[in-house]
C-alpha cells in the first residue's frame, strides 16, 4: 500500500475498530429487537386476555340483570304497567353499563286485549336522564326482530348480533334477551341493551402504547374499533378482501373460531407490519384483538441503536484523533531523519539529527545515523589525506624518474654529424622508474664506450641500484682498462655490502669508431645481435661472465669482433625478447633477429622506434618489464 | 609453480616445476629459507621441470645460495636444460654455482619432506 505511515497507522487501528463496532451494533440490534418483540408479545397477550375477560365479566353481569328480571317476572307476574316501568327504571339506575332494557310480552300475555306490549327504558343518547316508552305502540312490531324471535324460537337466552335499534334506542347496540315462561307458556322476553358506542369508548380507554383494541363479532363483523366508520359496516373478511391481505383473513378465521393467538400482519392501510393479539370473549362469541405497530414496539430499540451508534462514532473519532496525534509524534522525527538523509545525499556530510527527547527506536536510529555520518566523514577525510599523500608520492616518484632519466645520455640524436657511425637508444620503463639503463661516451678520441644493463627488479630499489651501477661503471672505465677489467672492478665494488642481493647484468663494449674494432665483456647480459652487411644476423659470441654484484670474485673475459661498414650492432634487454602474449608466446631472440633483418637498412633512430613499436604490439597487456635498446651502425 | 622436496641421503632436492618469476620467487625463497632454518646444509635445486626463469627467479636462487653458503652449507643446481640452462649460462650462474648434470651421483631417494 502506497501511503504514509500515519495513514497506515490510522487505518490499521480504526478499520478493525469500525468492524468491531459494526458487529456490536448488529448484535445489539438483533438481540434488542428479539427481546422487545418477545416482551411485547407477552405483554399484549396478557393485556388482550385480561381485557377480553373483563369485557366477558361485564357482559355476563349485564346478562345477569336480564336473567334475574326474567326470573322475577316468571315468579311474580306483573299486574300493572307502573310496576314494570318501575322495574325498568330501577334496573337502569343500578346498572350504569346498561344502555336500555325492555320487557316485551307475547301478544296478549300481559293483558288479553293488548296485542303488543313492551315497556322500554333507555338513557338519552347524551347520557343524561332516562326515558321510558312502550315500543309495542306506533306499529313497531318487535315480534319480528331478532332480539325477540331468537330467544322465543330457541327457548334460551341469546346475545343478538349488533344492530341499529331503529324506533327504540336509536343507537348501535347489541341485546341480551332472556325468555320467561309461566305454566309452560312463553310470556315474553326481557332484554338488556349494550351500546356499541359505550363499548368503543371503553376499548379506547384501554392503554395500549401506540396501538388500539378492536372487537369482532362471531361472524367477523367489526363491533368496536377506534374508527367509528368501520363499526358494523365492515368485517375483517371484507377488509381482508378489499386490501388483498390473506394474513388478515387468516386472523379473522382464528378470531371467529374463538382462538387466542399472536400474529404479525400487515396494516390494511399502510402495509407496515403490526402485531395482533387475539383473545375470545366467550359469553358473546366475540373476539378481542389488540393491535400494535411493529415500528412502535421497536422504537426504543432504534433509539438505543442510534444512541450507541452516536457513542461509537464519537469513540471512533476520538481514537482517530489520538492516532493522528500519536502518529505525528512517531513520524515527525522520521521526517527529520529523511530530510537529513536527503541533505547527506546532496553531499553535505556535516548534517546531524539532534533533539530527540524520548529514548526509543527512532532515537536509536538517529544515533546510528549520526555515528554513520561521523564514520563517513572521517573515512572521507582519511581518503582525502591518502589521496594527497599518494599524489605527493607520485610527484616525488615523477621527480625521481626525471632524475633517473637525466642519468641517461640525452643528446638526441647523439653524435649528429659523425660520418663514420650513427647511434641511437631507447628506454621505456615498465613502471615510473626503470631498472634498465644504457650509456655511451667517448673514453678516448676514437673509442666509444657502450653500456647496456638490467638491474634485477623494478621500481625505486632497482632505480637506485641502477644509479650506483651506472656511476661505478662510468667512473672506472678508462682508456687504459679493458672492458673485462672495468667489469671486474665494478663487480667487486657493487658486491661489497650488497645486503639486499641486488644484481645487475651488464654488457660493456669499447668501439673504435675508425677501425670498427669492438672489444667487449659480458656480465650475465643477453648477448647483443650483429646484423652483417651480407644479411646474416648473429648473436655476439659471449664468454658468459657472471652478472655483477652477486659474487665479488667473478671473472670477466674480453672478446673482440669487427663491424664493417653497414653492419649493425643491437644491444637490448630481456624486456625486448621476453615481451609476452598468450597466443604467440615470447617475442624471443628469433623474433628480434627477424625484425632486425628487415630493418637493417633503415636509420638507427627508425630501427629503435620500430623495435619498440613491435614489442609494444606484441605484449598483450601493460608493460611487464623495462624495454631498453641501443643501436650502433658503422656507416663508413 | 609447484615445489617438492625429495631427500637423497644428506641432500635435500628441491624440485621446482613451472615458472620461477617475480610472482613465484618469494614463495620459492621462503620455502628454501625454511629448509635452511630447519638445518638443511646440502640443497640441490632440480631444474628439470622448470619452464622459465626470470631475473627475479635468478635473484631468489642467488639469495638462497648465499644464505646457505653463509650457514656453511652447499648449494647446487641440477638438470638445467633448454631455456633455463641458457638463462643460467648467460647470467654466469652456471660458472659460479656448482652444477650437476643429473641426480645419479647422489644416494637413492629415501624420504619426501
Amino acid at each position: 500500500m502506497n501511503c504514509s505511515i500515519r495513514t497506515k497507522l490510522i487505518l490499521a487501528i480504526c478499520l478493525p475498530l469500525v468492524a468491531v463496532y459494526v458487529l456490536l451494533l448488529v448484535i445489539e440490534y438483533r438481540l434488542g429487537k428479539e427481546q422487545s418483540l418477545a416482551q411485547m408479545r407477552l405483554h399484549l397477550a396478557e393485556l388482550a386476555a385480561h381485557q377480553a375477560a373483563r369485557l366477558d365479566t361485564q357482559l355476563t353481569d349485564l346478562a345477569q340483570v336480564a336473567r334475574s328480571t326474567a326470573d322475577f317476572l316468571a315468579t311474580f307476574p306483573p299486574e300493572k304497567e307502573d310496576m314494570l316501568y318501575g322495574l325498568i327504571r330501577q334496573n337502569l339506575a343500578s346498572n350504569p353499563r346498561v344502555f336500555g332494557t325492555c320487557v316485551a310480552f307475547e301478544p296478549g300475555a300481559f293483558k288479553a286485549d293488548l296485542a303488543r306490549f313492551a315497556p322500554y327504558g333507555c338513557r338519552s343518547p347524551t347520557g343524561e336522564g332516562l326515558f321510558t316508552i312502550d315500543i309495542g305502540k306506533d306499529g313497531y312490531d318487535y315480534t319480528r326482530w331478532d332480539w325477540y324471535l331468537l330467544p322465543k324460537l330457541l327457548g334460551r337466552p341469546v346475545w343478538t348480533d349488533p344492530y341499529f335499534d331503529k324506533g327504540a334506542g336509536e343507537v348501535l347496540m347489541c341485546t341480551y334477551s332472556v325468555p320467561f315462561h309461566r305454566g309452560g307458556r312463553l310470556q315474553g322476553v326481557v332484554t338488556v341493551d349494550v351500546s356499541l358506542e359505550h363499548l368503543r369508548q371503553a376499548m379506547t380507554d384501554i392503554d395500549i402504547e401506540g396501538g388500539y383494541c378492536m372487537i369482532v363479532s362471531g361472524s367477523g363483523t367489526i363491533v368496536s374499533h377506534p374508527r367509528e366508520s368501520l363499526i358494523m359496516s365492515e368485517s375483517v373478511f371484507s377488509l381482508a378482501e378489499w386490501y388483498e391481505l390473506p394474513e388478515l383473513a387468516a386472523l379473522g378465521r382464528e378470531m371467529t373460531a374463538g382462538n387466542s393467538a399472536v400474529r404479525r400482519i400487515p396494516d390494511f392501510e399502510t402495509g407496515r407490519p403490526k402485531w395482533a393479539v387475539i383473545a375470545p370473549v366467550p359469553s358473546t362469541g366475540w373476539s378481542l384483538a389488540a393491535m400494535v405497530p411493529e415500528e412502535h414496539v421497536l422504537a426504543p430499540v432504534y433509539a438505543r441503536l442510534n444512541r450507541q451508534t452516536g457513542l461509537l462514532l464519537t469513540g471512533l473519532g476520538l481514537t482517530a484523533l489520538a492516532m493522528l496525534v500519536v502518529s505525528g509524534w512517531i513520524t515527525r522525527p522520521l521526517k527529520r531523519l529523511a530530510a537529513a538523509a536527503r541533505e547527506v545525499a546532496r553531499g553535505n556530510l556535516d548534517v546531524r539529527v539532534a533533539g530527540f527527547r524520548s529514548r526509543d527506536e527512532v532515537r536509536e536510529f538517529a544515533d546510528t545515523f549520526n555515528r554513520m555520518l561521523d564514520d563517513l566523514t572521517s573515512s572521507v577525510e582519511a581518503r582525502i589525506r591518502e589521496t594527497a599523500a599518494r599524489e605527493s608520492m607520485e610527484r616525488e616518484m615523477q621527480i625521481a624518474r626525471q632524475i633517473q632519466q637525466s642519468l641517461l645520455p640525452k643528446v638526441r640524436p647523439p653524435f649528429c654529424g659523425r660520418a663514420e657511425f650513427s647511434l641511437d637508444a631507447a628506454n621505456e620503463p615498465a613502471r615510473v622508474m626503470a631498472g634498465d639503463f644504457y650509456d655511451f661516451w667517448f673514453v678516448a678520441e676514437d673509442r666509444l664506450a657502450l653500456v647496456i644493463a638490467d638491474v634485477a627488479g623494478k621500481g625505486p630499489p632497482a632505480a637506485m641500484f641502477m644509479a650506483v651501477a651506472r656511476t661505478v661503471i662510468r667512473s672506472f672505465s678508462t682508456a687504459n682498462r679493458t672492458p673485462a677489467e672495468t667489469l671486474s672492478i665494478a663487480n667487486h665494488l657493487l658486491a661489497e655490502e650488497n645486503e639486499e642481493q641486488m644484481f645487475v647484468t651488464v654488457f660493456f663494449a669499447q668501439y673504435n669508431v675508425c677501425t670498427g674494432e669492438l672489444i667487449y665483456a659480458n656480465g650475465g647480459h643477453n648477448p647483443p645481435l650483429v646484423a652483417r652487411q651480407d644479411g646474416r644476423v648473429e648473436m655476439l659470441d659471449s664468454p658468459g661472465g657472471a652478472l655483477l654484484a652477486a659474487w665479488d670474485d667473478a671473472d670477466y673475459e674480453n672478446r673482440q669482433t669487427r663491424l664493417d661498414p653497414g653492419d649493425l650492432l643491437l644491444l637490448y634487454t630481456d624486456g625486448v625478447t621476453e615481451a609476452c602474449n598468450e597466443e604467440a608466446g615470447m617475442f624471443g631472440v628469433d623474433g628480434l633477429k627477424g625484425l632486425v633483418l628487415k630493418l637493417q637498412g633503415a636509420p638507427v633512430d627508425q630501427i629503435c622506434r620500430e623495435v619498440l613499436q613491435c614489442v609494444n604490439d606484441h605484449r598483450h597487456r601493460e608493460a611487464q618489464d623495462d624495454v631498453t635498446l641501443l643501436a650502433l651502425k658503422r656507416e663508413a | 609453480m609447484q615445489i617438492h622436496n625429495e631427500r637423497y641421503g644428506a641432500s635435500l632436492v628441491v624440485r621446482v616445476a613451472g615458472r620461477l618469476d617475480a610472482v613465484s620467487a618469494p614463495a620459492f625463497e621462503a620455502h628454501c629459507q625454511q629448509a635452511i632454518e630447519g638445518g638443511e646444509r646440502a640443497m640441490i635445486l632440480d631444474c628439470g621441470l622448470l619452464e622459465y626463469l626470470s631475473s627475479a627467479g635468478l635473484r631468489s636462487i642467488l639469495i638462497v645460495a648465499k644464505s646457505l653458503g653463509a650457514a656453511g652449507g652447499d648449494f647446487a643446481l641440477a638438470n638445467a636444460r633448454g631455456v633455463v640452462r641458457e638463462v643460467l649460462e648467460i647470467s654466469g650462474f652456471l660458472g659460479m654455482l656448482r652444477c650437476l648434470d643429473s641426480l645419479d651421483s647422489l644416494d637413492a631417494p629415501t624420504a619426501q619432506g
